[in-house]
């Protein structure tokens, strides 16, 4: 089944989705997809596509047109550089790249054209590309299938009452599993893009109660308060490890919410999802799986994910271990019953041969309360290769030395208490923010 | 405050984010590898002096010198830049 087919199940007066501040029923999304579809006909047909495009309303009109019409869609972040753009696409092979919907183009087909049945038939593969966190992104071969291969699962609960919000970018895996996620469903989709304040006054505009975002995003909206006037039902974490702090500020905040911690990755696709608002997962799905995902953990300490319903291409293959695990990268230990994370293996702060996961030392520190957010990264030390630094934001802002001096000590006497010594921050900033990126992650790369 | 001061009070507060004892006579002829202070220290302590001072001499410098006593550590924050 192609993505149009799902959407014309509902109701032709359901509005689907909500986009700077306008709201876009069934029947008027239908009737931009099938614009696309006629003008684009004949010349995209069984044609492999690049979609690059900054508008979230005109990216998901397009990529619902192109699925059964073309043989491939690369799905690109709008804001990826030149050149990876033009590896990629290559890569791709792709026959053009459409970095802009012309509306009056669109315009000049007439009404009969239009009411004529647009189907089509191919199979269409959905190219993702992965954050490229470590060296250039690669190319990820999806199907519709497989992309929405957990979404059925949700499906079945009662979900007409969902109003989604976006605020991932829908090229990305995390991003697209909401869209479709909304779209098959019928649910409301209100898209929140642009800067964190255009973003806010979107998702409480458009009275969502359904949200996906990092936990880096979710400590944002929380420190900017106005999402706490909103009702959630639904609360979906992902992207990063979760720590304490976050789920616990979320279950204070929102009590009436499920929270759902989903392990995800553009190369494994969905994993699992938490439900019981505690850290990491059960220990015992190490020997059962869960919901048909097989868990191991290496000799790297790394988690290995068989998931039932792989990617396919040479990518994925290369990845793939003789028993078809794939390896996640995210280091982990086991605590009692739990099994938690404790970073990406690529992400450790590497001091004199010990690795510390910068994730570990911002959820120790979160735990105080005179400290609002903070970024953990690795600083080049010619003697010890690393040293820990610490980005601080404080609850209640201060520039006065002597206070800054006696929390900075207060700081470093708590993280000693609870981390190796290796692990304590030798260097303490107090900034006023922590950016986080696009991908609504925290950067850690800045050295 | 002068230099030296200011490089002992960094030497002290290193001391106690690393939990190593300083000797208790610690003078300008105690040697480094003597005072207390472990490797992790001394990075740490080149480190922070580079912050506060915007100078980090060990990169700066033609030919390598390894300081044996306080005095020559600091002797070397002291050279012209």
């Amino acid at each position: 089944m192609q993505l149009i087919n799902y959407v014309q199940k509902h109701e032709s007066s359901t509005t689907l989705f909500s986009y700077q501040q306008k709201d876009f029923s069934v029947e008027d999304f239908l009737s931009e997809v099938k614009l696309v579809r006629c003008n684009f006909m004949s010349e995209l047909k069984g044609k492999k596509i690049c979609l690059k495009l900054k508008s979230a309303y005109d990216f998901i009109v397009m990529v619902t047109a192109l699925d059964g019409l073309c043989s491939s869609i690369l799905l690109l972040p709008y804001d990826l550089d030149v050149d990876s753009t033009e590896v990629l696409s290559l890569e791709h092979e792709s026959f053009r790249i459409i970095d802009n919907l012309e509306r009056p183009l669109l315009a000049k087909i007439g009404e009969a054209d239009l009411s004529s049945k647009i189907t089509f038939s191919a199979k269409t593969d959905w190219v993702l590309a992965t954050s490229g966190t470590t060296g250039r992104p690669k190319l990820i071969n999806h199907t519709l299938a497989s992309l929405i291969r957990t979404c059925k699962l949700l499906k079945k609960s009662k979900s007409n009452q969902n109003t989604w919000g976006l605020v991932y970018q829908p090229q990305r895996f995390a991003g697209l599993q909401v869209l479709l996620q909304a779209m098959l469903a019928g649910n409301k989709l209100v898209i929140a893009d642009g800067v964190f304040q255009n973003q806010v006054e979107a998702l409480i505009h458009g009275e969502i109660n359904c949200l996906s975002a990092t936990p880096s995003m979710w400590r944002k909206l929380l420190i900017n308060g106005k999402i706490k006037e909103l009702d959630f039902v639904q609360i979906t974490l992902g992207g990063e490890a979760c720590d304490k702090t976050i789920l616990s500020s979320l279950s204070k905040a929102f009590p009436n919410s499920r929270i759902f911690h989903i392990y995800a990755s553009t190369e494994a696709g969905v994993g699992f999802s938490v439900k019981d608002k505690l850290l990491g997962f059960p220990k015992g799905w190490l020997e059962t799986g869960i919901d048909g995902v097989k868990l191991e953990i290496s000799t790297n300490n790394t988690l290995l994910i068989k998931p039932n319903m792989l990617p396919k291409g040479a990518e994925i293959a290369k990845r793939l271990d003789k028993n078809g695990f794939i390896d996640s990268g995210d280091v982990v230990s086991i605590f009692g019953e739990r099994v938690i994370f404790q970073g990406r293996d690529s992400g450790a702060i590497n001091v004199g041969g010990n690795k510390v996961h910068p994730e570990e030392v911002e959820s120790i520190l979160r735990e105080l309360q005179e400290i609002r957010d903070v970024k953990v990264y690795g600083k080049t030390n010619p003697m010890v290769g690393q040293l820990v630094v610490a980005d601080i934001v404080l609850e209640r802002r201060t520039t006065n030395s002597d206070e800054l001096k006696v929390l900075k000590k207060k700081i470093i006497s708590s993280a000693k208490e609870k981390l190796e010594l290796y692990k304590v921050p030798n260097f303490l900033t107090f900034v006023d923010e922590i950016i986080i990126n696009s991908t609504g992650k925290v950067d850690r790369n800045n050295d | 405050m002068e230099l030296r001061d200011k490089i002992l009070e960094v030497v002290v507060e290193v001391a106690e984010l690393t939990d190593c004892e300083l000797v208790s006579n610690f003078t300008d002829s105690t040697i480094l590898l003597e005072s207390g202070l472990d490797s992790l220290g001394f990075a740490i302590l080149v480190a922070r002096l580079e912050e506060e001072l915007d100078y980090d001499p060990f990169v700066e410098m033609e030919d390598a010198v390894y300081p044996t006593t306080f005095a020559e550590f600091v002797s070397i924050y002291s050279q012209d830049k």
